[in-house]
């Protein structure tokens, strides 16, 4: 088995609604949940919304301090003492769901990917700016682009300029939540492409979340299916059909997709 | 869709981007009010201070180009340096108040926790003193001066900013984008400059502006009553308590300060609705 990335052992992470004197029982967004992701593996976690996979995401990102259980990231503990071990960034990187606020509006494209190249890799101003440059060119933005602040890109731009500023890291894992979903399907398409492609030069491993299994489908190698807030089940992408699907929800989210059958006689 | 939206949203160039006829007045205003109060003691003006009894309430003249006051005084002369007292004294207020309740708005909106509940308070009890009565008070305690009021005021201002800028705050800090901030590496420091500053920008110009009306109105009032600016030093305010009188003789004397400081105050209130525009916009 390849060297493992992530280690996730049953982390339980609990909202209060309205406050701590609130009678409302406290909801459970992720109970007892264990992952693993080996280096180069594609995970996907597709579930409905409310099923805990964008809460399992910010636990794994650093972002989301679980209620109990451990989360190791490149054998480190993330929430070991009271404060975070921010060198986990380095390993992990995360897209988040809305092109429209995961960029800062104050700078341009290219500031924005030069930024973790200088901040984490000490590089010089000029060294990170050509690399900015690179990295916007390999994930498909032009120069004109990259001077440009956000508010003038489209979703789609907007989603490939903060796949470049992950990759400006030079991450292990890149956890996608939702990245694709506020989309138009072209635009889709071609950012999973593009997702495909470099994973496969980067050696990256992914860990993609959706409501959507297809999506899932064309990207991932294995897949966990929440709801609920725990994993119900794990599948292996290849040759998935609704028939390998044990669990129930599993069974009803593969026959919820829509399949296309083309009438190739007439 | 939302490609299509996006592609279709006009840029946004600036502050001037859709500036209709009244704000870039109302701008300009300000400005020419701001370059004058710079510019005056390089100005080829009488002395504003001088008397000439036997020329008092003079009309217009090649001499004195806005005429004299009750003593005498040239009124351009006085109205200039006035408008540069007064211009000062409310900016004093103002950048006290900004330097108080900007990094504490800031830091309260962005740890939250203790420090939102400390500074809060603090914000809560300066704002239950009357500006007004403490400017009294501290005038007669400490007769500090124009200065030395100004600085209260400031004080007395701060919570004003601090709210605007923490409410401001907390909206943005909830944005993904300050994650991904912290993710490409920005220390705290980082990412309040350069990331949330430039996010509530708009939001408290609009406040920094209305309240740079407010200590204007608030300088002329306590200079009116001679706790302020002293007589005989020309500002808008004690240019009104001097002229009072006149209203009826001479209302000249009166009204174009008056003029100058209402037209101060408005214009800065249409100014910061410019500011909350663009906020909408962007």
């Amino acid at each position: 088995m390849a060297e493992l990335l992530v280690e996730v052992e049953s982390v339980t992470k609990t909202y209060r609604l309205g406050g701590r004197l609130a009678r409302k029982p406290p909801t459970v967004a992720v109970g007892g949940v264990s992952v693993a992701i080996a280096a180069g593996e594609s995970v996907g976690v597709v579930g409905e919304s409310g099923s805990g996979k964008s809460t399992l995401a910010g636990i794994i990102c650093g972002l989301v301090r679980p209620d109990s259980g451990s989360v190791r990231v490149a054998g480190r503990e993330v929430y070991a003492r009271r404060g975070l071990d921010r060198t986990i960034w380095r390993t992990v990187q995360m897209v988040f769901q809305d092109p429209y606020t995961s960029l800062n509006p104050a700078m341009t494209v290219a500031e924005i990917v030069a930024e973790p190249s200088r901040l984490w890799h000490g590089m010089d101003r000029r060294e990170a700016d050509r690399r900015a440059l690179e990295l916007l060119d390999r994930v498909g933005l032009s120069a004109g682009a990259a001077q440009s602040r956000p508010d003038s890109l489209s979703g789609g731009q907007r989603q490939r300029a903060s796949i470049a500023r992950a990759l400006a890291v030079s991450p292990s894992l890149v956890v996608l939540d939702e990245s694709v979903s506020a989309l138009d399907v072209s635009v889709q398409a071609q950012i999973l492409q593009l997702l495909l492609d470099l994973r496969r030069e980067n050696d990256l491993a992914y860990m993609l979340i959706s409501h959507d299994i297809s999506v899932i489908r064309l990207v991932c190698d294995r897949i966990l299916v929440m709801n609920g807030g725990e994993v119900v089940e794990e599948l292996l992408s290849a040759g998935l059909t609704e028939e390998a699907a044990r669990h129930p929800y599993t069974r009803r989210l593969l026959s919820a997709v829509p399949t296309m059958a083309v009438d190739r006689q007439g | 869709m939302t490609e299509v939206v996006a592609t279709g949203r006009p840029r946004s160039t600036g502050i001037l981007a859709g500036l209709g006829v009244t704000r870039a007045l109302a701008l300009g205003f300000v400005l020419v009010c701001l370059a004058v109060a710079v510019a005056v003691p390089f100005l080829p003006l009488g002395e504003p201070n001088r008397q000439h009894l036997g020329d008092t309430l003079a009309s217009y003249s090649a001499e004195h180009l806005l005429g004299t006051d009750q003593l005498g005084r040239d009124l351009l002369a006085r109205l200039l340096w006035g408008t540069r007292t007064s211009l000062f004294a409310a900016l004093t207020a103002i950048a006290v108040a900004t330097a108080v309740g900007l990094p504490f708005g800031m830091l309260a909106g962005y740890r939250r926790g203790w420090v939102e509940a400390a500074t809060g308070r603090v914000a809560d009890v300066i704002l239950t003193v009357p500006a007004l009565v403490l400017l009294l008070t501290v005038h007669a305690a400490l007769r500090s001066g124009i200065t030395g009021q100004m600085v209260t005021l400031g004080v007395v201002f701060a919570p004003r900013i601090y709210r605007v800028v923490r409410t401001e705050t907390v909206k943005v800090a909830t944005l993904p984008y300050l994650m991904a901030g912290r993710m490409s590496g920005c220390s705290h420091t980082r990412i309040l400059l350069r990331y949330l500053l430039p996010g509530i920008r708009a939001q408290s110009l609009v406040q920094v502006s209305y309240l740079l009306g407010l200590s204007l109105l608030i300088e002329a009032g306590i200079s009116f009553l001679g706790v302020g600016v002293e007589s005989p030093n020309a500002s808008l305010g004690t240019m009104l308590s001097g002229a009072a009188a006149m209203l009826a003789s001479a209302p000249r004397v009166v009204l174009i300060p008056a003029a100058v400081l209402s037209l101060l105050i408005l214009s800065l209130n249409v100014i910061g609705d410019i500011e909350s525009k663009g906020e909408r916009r962007g």
